[in-house]
């Protein structure tokens, strides 16, 4: 009786506290068509940006461009980590050739949503295209 | 007038008889083999009983409230028995308390500290060399 009862209250502290775990989205980036060799190279900052079933903000300087362009279009992968299991996650990918993200420095973005799951590593692709002009002088 | 008892003169010879007899007393009084004596020796000397409170005469205790323990005894009592006894800090059981209290402790917040980690999903994975950046939950960034 006794045990059953201390059983019972380990049980109920468990689900109180709840389980958390891990789940991995290992996300590609990619730089679209529309950019060219001499937009990639104006590319100073990527703002990326999660919402939906979790929230987070992070930045790639240079957008993962390697010094020499040797990573295009396919730039790289990122891994963003999530208790998050339910839901949709979308990851917007805003690209700047600023090197503070102002509005005016935007000229790039992507964007892509992808299911939250229990599955423990979900793979996704994000695209970057031009949209815009970004800062009239590169670098300020 | 004359005195109607007629004093005694007194001659040297009543002197010298006087003299004797106080020189007989004398010596039978002085030695111990004196007849006088002689009784006390053939017994057995008597123990010479020394004084003991009424409390304390168990041959013969005459108050029985006496011989109860009152309250100011057992203080008494205990008062002494705790001036011998050591200090607390002294007994080894304490130390060995005061251990398994302090081990205890800290087993318990070590254990509780990694039972809530591993509630919230424990370490994150480590981030892939070949990755351009890792983030989120249990990242730096």
């Amino acid at each position: 009786m006794k045990r059953a009862l201390l059983a019972s209250c380990a049980v109920a502290l468990l689900g109180a506290a709840g389980c958390d775990s891990y789940h991995y989205y290992d996300m590609s980036l990619v730089l679209g068509s529309t950019f060219t060799t001499a937009l990639v190279g104006e590319a100073q900052l990527c703002k990326v940006n999660i919402s939906g079933a979790d929230s987070h903000e992070f930045n790639l300087t240079n957008c993962g461009v390697n010094s020499n362009d040797s990573n295009i279009p396919d730039v790289g992968t990122f891994e963003f980590a999530t208790f998050a299991d339910s839901g949709t996650l979308t990851f917007t990918v805003d690209a700047y050739n600023g090197i503070t993200p102002t509005p005016n420095c935007l000229y790039g973005s992507g964007m892509t949503s992808q299911p939250a799951s229990s599955q423990i590593t979900q793979m996704g692709t994000i695209t970057l295209q031009v949209t815009g002009t970004g800062c009239p002088n590169s670098g300020q | 007038m004359r005195p109607m008892v007629q004093l005694r003169k007194r001659t040297p010879g009543s002197g010298v008889v006087l003299s004797v007899l106080a020189a007989v007393m004398l010596v039978v009084v002085a030695v111990p083999s004196s007849p006088a004596r002689a009784a006390d020796d053939t017994e057995a000397p008597r123990a010479v009983k020394e004084y003991s409170p009424q409390a304390e005469d168990q041959d013969r205790p005459r108050d029985k409230s006496l011989l109860e323990k009152t309250p100011a005894d057992a203080a008494v009592a205990s008062k002494a028995q705790s001036a011998e006894a050591p200090a607390f800090y002294q007994r080894w059981q304490f130390w060995a308390i005061t251990g398994a209290i302090v081990v205890g402790a800290v087993a318990a917040i070590w254990g509780g500290e990694t039972l809530y980690h591993s509630l919230h999903g424990g370490d994150v994975r480590p981030c892939n060399s070949s990755f351009i950046a890792c983030a989120g939950q249990g990242e730096p960034q």
